[in-house]
């Protein structure tokens, strides 16, 4: 079965920005970038469990890995790794291989939002994949209020392959929202949100909708701790899947 | 041993030290009164002022003896207080034993200051109670009254 | 003896009143607004966040072996961080009381990581993202400095070196500050100069007093085993948070005066650090002051930068700077202190000290007798907030008896890597960071007193010492507890400079009881 909420985060590996809870980067735990790439000379390791579970078919384990380098100012790039296991067909998967590059282009300035893109670049070397996944977000980053911010992403998702029923290039935006807690006295944990409306490759579908809500948790000087989960909510055609994803991470600056 | 040297340079430097505008009075560190913050008071030829608590090993010098009384608490060991009386070098010494405070016969208090720049002189010792009335005739001080160790100590617990 | 020295020091007396009257040059607050320079760097105007990561190495975060000082220090970047938040965002008003108030519960109970200073003032970093980049790059010099102090495995030796390497790796990016000495004085004569320590004392006193934790710890830390460092910071920390940060100073703490030891090695970056903190003390005046417009401030920040980025001072060295007293480019610093700036009233090695008043710091603090050269000497004692070079242990007993609260004393011994940590009680009992230490005190002339007073880590090596020196041979080890119950007061060598605070002429007369 193909898995909708799959196309919108799984594909494509998400990256590891700063490893400060207060800097989010897509898959730790929801979809959503920042507009900050990690710091010249950082090296991050992220991995993260996640489980989808739905409605008519088996949960489906993954685990993922990342690795990032700031390799210049304000760029970095990372490969990742997502090996899976299916429970309905008990079979695991090595799962794509995706290579990363993010270029945060300016701060927030005055009353002007920071903004980044990063580009995607998933190898079909996971079981049955074809063709080669290409993903370009465009990134806005903005403070509202004194300290939560919103983060909208835009993609574009296209694929070398053709397969019949299924859309080559997709869409989709994310807005997500992040509020430290605990200001002013604790300085640890983040709420992240989003909503997030995706354009299904499944040309018997249209666009999905769906929420999430987490948790990014410093646990050490230079490791954060995440916790989130997702649901579809919505689709422009057809009924919401009402598939749930759970994640939960780990990330590492080093 | 090889002091001769670093001994030459010493002289020199203390020589050096001694024509920059210091006083030639060996004295002690520019310091505040740990309870008041002013200044300490130093003694002078015709007056002791520097009041000086020994606990422990240390020594530790104060404005005044309300000041001492003031700050106690932060000792945990029997302290021995010099105060300065009325003559120079002879301090009436107060002690402070298993927390109890004593005093020699017949020493008297003064303890009438209004604010800390004049503690040192008008929160005092004496040996009798003549030479309160002696102190007090030179330095005329309102509402002045010999008060015994006990008295002192209530007076200085109100405040 | 003592006729000889008498004499002499009456016969130059006269001489050195003459060339009193030649004082330095003394920059007075100017009237105008510094201009723009030509050759402002173009990284200033650059949008980027420019994110840089500290040096990677197997050191970093040891300063989590001592967790209070670690939490401590990582509360230190919340109070600038609130305070130039609540100044940009129109709650000046509030600064006294709330936002002191929520700073001051932050410091007192610190957070458990770092914080990220730009989360918790985003409204200022808009604004005045070019001065984060600095502020960041330095902050991590700081951190990682105190890193590889905190490192333990390592010889003193490797530490310094690669303290060394982690000057040249911050040296290497354009936000590094120079590590030259600025004239302090100089830095603070600005029309706005002052105007935030003036309009809010008590955060202004948080923010030295931290400013004071940062520069303390380096002595705590320099060349002490590192099993023996967190024994002293129940003392610093204690002292800090009680204390420091709610005390009135009349100018920021020096990072020599703090830390002489660590400062004499590295005057590099001791100097960076105060021309740091002075930069915070410049941004804080700008924002405090109500006649600048935003794009004055604006542009006076980016000037307060300029001044003391490393590219603005290259191809000048420490030292010069003569020729142009009082100015940008004056790099003058004390004689025995090339880690500090020209002080407002500083005359070569004298100076003026919070809390302690003029010093002569190329002379012992307690018998006012030169220190010896190089970089290692009898001792250092720290109590009361302040840390002074002693040359003796003798003079470091003494001088910390004399002094209320604890104090801690450091001083070599005849093994150059064990360095001799005494901690002080309130009532000078002391504890030893070596356990059999046996103490030579076979008293004589001051002058002479690094001579006969020390300390050996070992009765093997003080009869080793005395064999040495036959003029000795009478001298009997002391025990921690024999040699403590020790006090020979004032030395009569002892010459206090007595002049008023140049800072705060009127002297204050004191509250009511």
């Amino acid at each position: 079965m193909r898995l909708i909420s799959v196309i919108a985060t799984g594909l494509l590996a998400s990256v590891v920005l700063a490893v400060d809870h207060n800097n989010v980067d897509s898959g730790r735990p929801l979809r959503f970038d920042d507009a900050y790439s990690i710091a010249y000379r950082e090296r991050a390791f992220e991995t993260g469990f996640t489980l989808d579970t739905f409605r008519r078919s088996s949960p489906k384990y993954g685990l993922k890995t990342e690795y990032k380098y700031g390799f210049a100012k304000n760029q970095d790039i990372g490969i990742g790794f997502e090996p899976s296991y299916s429970t309905s067909n008990r079979r695991g998967d090595f799962g794509n291989v995706e290579l990363s590059y993010f270029n945060g282009l300016r701060r927030e300035i005055d009353d002007q939002p920071a903004l980044a893109y990063r580009l995607d670049v998933g190898l079909p070397t996971g079981t049955g994949s074809k063709g080669v996944e290409v993903r370009a977000r465009g990134i806005l980053t903005k403070t509202v209020g004194q300290y939560d911010k919103i983060h909208l992403n835009l993609d574009v998702m296209t694929s070398t392959a053709r397969i019949m029923d299924e859309r080559q290039t997709t869409a989709g935006i994310t807005v997500g929202y992040t509020k430290p807690l605990g200001y002013p006295t604790q300085f640890d944990r983040t709420l992240v949100a989003q909503f997030s409306m995706e354009q299904s490759r499944d040309r018997s579908r249209d666009w999905v909708g769906s929420v999430g809500l987490g948790i990014r948790q410093q646990v050490g000087v230079r490791s954060v701790l995440d916790f989130g989960i997702e649901s579809d909510v919505f689709e422009t055609k057809g009924r919401a899947k009402s598939s749930v994803r759970f994640a939960i991470g780990y990330s590492v600056g080093f | 041993m090889k002091l001769w040297n670093q001994f030459s340079k010493s002289l020199a430097l203390v020589a050096v030290i001694g024509a920059m505008g210091m006083t030639s009075i060996a004295s002690a560190h520019e310091a505040d009164c740990p309870y008041c913050k002013l200044k300490l008071v130093q003694n002078t030829k015709e007056l002791d002022n520097e009041v000086v608590v020994k606990v422990g090993n240390k020594r530790i010098e104060y404005r005044c003896l309300y000041c001492v009384i003031k700050d106690q608490k932060r000792y945990k060991g029997d302290l021995v207080v010099y105060s300065p009386s009325e003559k120079v070098g002879a301090p009436v010494i107060l002690k402070r034993t298993g927390g109890k405070w004593s005093a020699p016969e017949g020493a008297v208090f003064l303890n009438t200051f209004k604010k800390h720049k004049d503690c040192a002189a008008l929160s005092r010792a004496f040996t009798n109670k003549a030479a309160f009335d002696s102190y007090i005739k030179k330095n005329p001080s309102e509402g002045a009254k010999a008060l015994t160790l006990d008295q002192f100590l209530a007076e200085v617990a109100k405040n | 003896m003592r006729n000889t020295l008498l004499l002499f020091v009456a016969l130059t007396s006269v001489t050195m009143a003459v060339a009193q009257d030649h004082g330095g040059h003394q920059p007075t607050r100017s009237g105008t607004l510094p201009t723009m320079p030509s050759d402002l760097p173009r990284w200033i105007s650059s949008p980027g966040a420019d994110h840089l990561f500290y040096k990677a190495a197997p050191y970093n975060w040891a300063i989590e072996r001592i967790p209070p000082f670690a939490q401590d220090m990582y509360g230190t970047g919340v109070g600038h961080a609130m305070a130039y938040e609540a100044l940009v965002t129109g709650r000046k008003a509030q600064l006294e009381t709330k936002v002191f108030e929520t700073i001051d519960r932050v410091l007192q109970k610190p957070p458990r990581i770092p914080v990220d200073e730009a989360a918790l003032s985003p409204t200022f970093v808009r604004k005045y993202g070019y001065l984060e980049k600095v502020f960041d790059w330095a902050h991590i010099l700081h951190f990682q400095t105190i890193d590889v102090l905190t490192h333990p495995g390592w010889s003193d030796a490797q530490k310094e070196a690669e303290i060394e390497r982690l000057w040249s790796f911050y040296s290497a990016q354009p936000y590094a500050i120079t590590g030259l000495p600025m004239n302090m004085e100089y830095l603070d004569s600005f029309p706005f100069s002052g105007r935030f320590r003036s309009n809010y004392p008590k955060v202004n006193g948080l923010f030295w007093g931290y400013h004071w934790l940062q520069t303390v710890n380096y002595d705590m830390l320099f060349r002490v085993p590192v099993q023996d460092q967190a024994a002293q910071y129940s003392v610093l920390g204690s002292q800090y948070r009680t204390t420091e940060l709610y005390r009135m100073r009349d100018f920021m703490p020096m990072t020599a005066e703090m830390s002489p030891r660590f400062s004499k090695r590295f005057p590099m970056i001791a100097n960076a650090f105060d021309n740091l903190h002075m930069l915070h003390d410049n941004v804080n005046d700008i924002l405090a002051a109500e006649e600048l417009t935003e794009k004055q401030r604006q542009e006076q920040v980016k000037i307060a930068i300029y001044r003391v980025l490393s590219s603005t001072h290259k191809g000048h060295e420490p030292g010069s700077g003569e020729d142009v007293p009082g100015s940008l480019h004056d790099h003058r610093h004390p004689t025995s202190t090339p880690g500090m700036g020209f002080m407002k009233g500083m005359e070569d090695d004298v100076m003026y000290m919070s809390g302690m008043g003029w010093m002569d710091m190329s002379v012992c603090a307690h018998c006012s007798i030169p220190l010896p050269d190089g970089p290692m000497w009898g001792a250092t004692v720290t109590a009361d907030g302040w840390t002074m070079l002693v040359r003796c242990l003798m003079c470091a007993r003494d001088m910390a008896a004399e002094t209320p609260g604890r104090a801690i004393i450091r001083a070599a011994t005849e093994d150059p890597s064990r360095i001799l940590v005494l901690i002080s009680d309130e009532e000078g009992i002391l504890t030893s960071n070596i356990p059999g230490v046996v103490f030579l005190e076979e008293f004589g002339e001051h002058p002479e007193c690094s001579a006969w007073s020390r300390a050996f880590t070992s009765k093997s090596a003080f009869d080793q010492f005395v064999r040495e020196n036959p003029d000795l041979a009478q001298s009997k080890p002391l025990s921690l507890d024999a040699w403590a119950q020790i006090n020979r007061g004032t030395p009569d060598t002892y010459r206090k400079i007595d002049r008023p605070n140049p800072y705060r002429p009127e002297p204050t007369t004191g509250g009511s009881r």
